[in-house]
């Protein structure tokens, strides 16, 4: 193997886990295999991009938002031809009969909102991001940041409270 | 926003983390063969569906032209045929109206 090869594996092997527990959060399980393969297609494509002006992890992170919400828009295209079928066929599955109805609502919940809102309640409650990692992740200032996660907290919560028992 | 309130969205979102699905053993040689082309099959069957595009539009084309070139060789004979007789169109034109004359 090339020296390129080399070192586009040592950094799939070190990057691949992080890329696809991200997708996981913002995509059907049925879509994170193919989401993991465009990431490391434009990364390979792009490399030469990168400057190392921001950290490679950052940059990866912005590749695979960008990756996601493609892969989003496919699926809403594909979700319309199909005439309304549901985007994500798994649900989640719980133990208990309670868990597993506030799992749906959570689930039900964070469908309806849009994906930018999606993404930014995922890095910040799921990946535990602090807004100067999501401000840069997603290349918006730091105030943009927090004003688009307080909105999508509230539009959150409706949707919570609309499905609540 | 609350506290409390920002509490319970964290620790209920927690609880309902999408899972990872498990990563499929053969993820890398995908990448491996989209990125760095390692598989020789494929790369075969592309340069031998471009060789014979190739030669496809190599064999074409000149027939093609040939073709044109006849034709517009016989276009080109029945020009210097009118312009060798000035007059075949009085002829015709003759002819024509000696037609129309009958049928009226």
């Amino acid at each position: 193997m090339t020296e390129t090869g080399l070192e586009f594996r040592a950094l799939y092997r070190e990057h691949a886990p992080t890329v696809r527990r991200l997708l996981a959060r913002l995509l059907p399980a049925s879509e994170v295999d193919d989401g993991v393969q465009e990431v490391f297609l434009r990364i390979y494509r792009h490399r030469q991009k990168f400057r190392g002006e921001a950290l490679l992890t950052t940059w990866i992170y912005q590749i695979t938002v960008h990756c996601a919400h493609d892969l989003y828009r496919r699926q809403r295209w594909r979700r319309w031809l199909q005439l309304g079928a549901s985007y994500t066929e798994e649900r989640p599955h719980t133990e208990d009969a309670k868990g597993q109805e506030e799992a749906e609502r959570v689930h039900k919940a964070m469908q309806q909102l849009s994906f930018q809102d999606r993404t930014i309640l995922a890095l910040f409650y799921w990946e535990e991001f602090r807004l100067e990692e999501i401000s840069k992740s997603l290349d918006i200032p730091l105030g943009t940041a927090k004003s688009r996660l307080s909105l999508a907290r509230k539009r959150l919560k409706v949707y919570l409270k609309e499905d609540s028992p | 926003m609350r506290h409390e309130d920002e509490d319970n969205l964290r620790a209920l979102l927690q609880r309902h983390k999408p899972a990872v699905p498990p990563t499929p053993s053969d993820e890398w040689a995908k990448i491996q063969d989209r990125t760095l082309g390692k598989n020789p099959q494929k790369k075969w069957l592309a340069w031998t569906l471009l060789a014979s595009l190739a030669l496809a539009l190599l064999l074409c084309v000149p027939q093609r032209k040939a073709r044109e070139s006849d034709e517009w060789n016989e276009l080109w004979q029945d020009d210097i045929s009118l312009s060798a007789n000035p007059h075949a169109y009085d002829d015709w034109l003759q002819l024509t109206d000696s037609l129309d004359s009958q049928e009226l």
